[in-house]
């Protein structure tokens, strides 16, 4: 009996887990071909739009992998992303979503067998679900994946003032001491 | 005794224009009026009937106008909103004067007309003792306030607002006006709570069938006092296109999750998108839900701690409610 496949997005940090995919495939570790990877430059770039817009558009599960606490190349980067996407993973059941079709991990660059247990357990949950279900005229995963590929600097002149204020050494000091 | 004439005109002196609610289209309607003398002042309702939260006006008018000062009826839901602008830097507080006064709760206009569908033509409209009391030329109709309120307005525990803090530097100067009274039946049940016993396939069909109605006009956003980015909304954007023009389902759907997500740790949930939605569409659900993920995991509700910082421009090293998922 032929093994469906399913499709799940990865949004993996170029400084980590990007690297930790990476030798677990230079290692030769069996994974399941399910994933399909965007990298990013570091999980805080990580808009929950992203993982939002991939699940309307038909995608199955959504993961999310960045460097452990505290290794973040930016310092802060995966500080700020674990509260964005845990706020998005208890979000979605109010939309009817199951809140495990979107998961985030920490895998390092050496971890290369974690990887292969990362995506191989995230991929058996998808498995377990029923296929993501479509919306009648979505743009399809494809599309949405070509979309990510142009996407240009974000920002809004309206909250200029609120980001600054927002900048690592005056805010999250504050929170963190 | 002065009178709220009085007061009012008293702001004027201190204030170039008083932000407050005037008569709409008809009597049973609102309007925001900007009230620059005290004649135009002496317009002002303060009645249920006053539904519109004007903190939205806030950010684009001080930016706009931006050697004046600026006095702001508001009911103790606008307040958080204002409080939580003010958080993020997009009002400056020193130049606004908070007029507060007892909150009876906000009218659901929709429920008076379902309640009577003959306001549609209404003539004169009072709120009394507890009480709307519609007139027409020859007839007149009473209907019990609580029965036609806001169920956000009937829900909520905020109504004197006497002890919520305000940002640091606005002034805040409270009408001497009677207490309102308090609601005497029950309150009704949580929507969100009853909303999420339904199964999760049930859920997913029912926003597919609610954005089928959606007519994309974004009186929600519009109507939003924390949808300050105007034309720079990712809703119009181009590049990159998140949205397209189409009347699809998932278009809408994928606003409305936008919406929301951008509200997190910033939505006082005073209910004014889902007011200003014509279709009747329930999107307060999907804020009400952001609101209590964050409160179970910040522990945060926005608007109230004029100090604190909003949960998602912060983090802590070990944060007390999520694992490290390591």
């Amino acid at each position: 009996m032929p093994v469906l496949e399913r499709r799940i997005v990865g949004f993996l940090c170029n400084w980590c887990s990007y690297g930790g995919a990476d030798t677990a495939g230079v290692s030769r570790f069996t994974q399941p071909t399910d994933l399909r990877i965007v990298r990013l430059p570091c999980t805080g770039r990580m808009n929950p739009i992203f993982a939002v817009k991939a699940l309307l558009s038909g995608a199955d599960g959504v993961l999310v992998s960045g460097c452990h606490p505290n290794d973040c190349h930016y310092t802060s980067g995966n500080f700020y992303a674990r509260r964005r996407l845990e706020t998005l993973k208890r979000f979605l059941p109010v939309l009817g979503i199951d809140s495990a079709r979107f998961a985030y991990t920490w895998v390092s660059a050496a971890e290369g067998r974690r990887w292969q247990e990362v995506v191989t357990d995230f991929t058996r949950v998808i498995h377990e679900l029923p296929p993501m279900p479509r919306l009648d005229d979505d743009t399809g995963i494809d599309a949405f994946l070509r979309t990510l590929e142009t996407l240009p600097h974000p920002g809004c002149p309206e909250h200029a003032a609120s980001s600054r204020s927002a900048a690592p050494g005056t805010d999250d000091l504050r929170n963190t001491l | 005794m002065s009178t709220i004439t009085d007061t009012f005109a008293s702001l004027l002196t201190r204030a170039d224009v008083l932000l407050g609610w005037g008569p709409g289209y008809d009597p049973l309607h609102c309007a925001p009026l900007f009230a620059r003398t005290p004649e135009e002042a002496s317009r002002i309702i303060l009645d249920a009937r006053a539904v519109q939260s004007l903190a939205p006006y806030l950010p684009s008018f001080l930016k706009e106008h931006p050697d004046e000062r600026v006095a702001v009826l508001a009911r103790p839901c606008q307040v958080r909103s204002i409080t939580a602008l003010a958080q993020e830097d997009l009002i400056d507080p020193g130049r606004l004067i908070l007029v507060l006064f007892p909150c009876g709760g906000r009218l659901d206009i929709n429920a008076v007309l379902k309640a009577c569908p003959k306001a549609e033509i209404v003539e004169t409209a009072k709120v009394d003792g507890g009480r709307l009391i519609l007139g027409w030329a020859h007839e007149e109709a009473s209907l019990p306030l609580e029965g036609v309120m806001n169920s956000g307005c009937a829900r909520c525990t905020l109504r004197e607002a006497a002890d919520l803090p305000v940002p640091a530097g606005c002034e805040v100067v409270r009408l001497n006006l009677p207490p309102a009274s308090p609601s005497s039946s029950a309150p009704p049940e949580d929507p969100l709570k009853k909303f999420l016993e339904m199964a999760p396939k049930e859920r997913w069909e029912f926003w597919k069938k609610e954005m089928s109605r959606c007519i994309r006009c974004y009186a929600c956003r519009d109507a939003c006092p924390m949808c300050v980015c105007r034309d720079s909304c990712v809703a119009s954007s181009r590049n990159p296109h998140w949205l397209t023009e189409k009347d699809s389902v998932s278009d809408k759907l994928l606003f409305q999750i936008i919406h929301a997500l951008h509200l997190a740790g910033r939505c006082s949930g005073c209910g004014e998108c889902a007011r200003a939605c014509p279709m009747g569409i329930p999107v307060g659900l999907l804020k009400m839900q952001m609101n209590a993920v964050m409160d179970e995991l910040f522990e945060y509700q926005a608007g109230i701690d004029p100090a604190a910082a909003p949960p998602l421009l912060a983090f802590r090293e070990t944060e007390k409610n999520i694992g490290e998922k390591g």
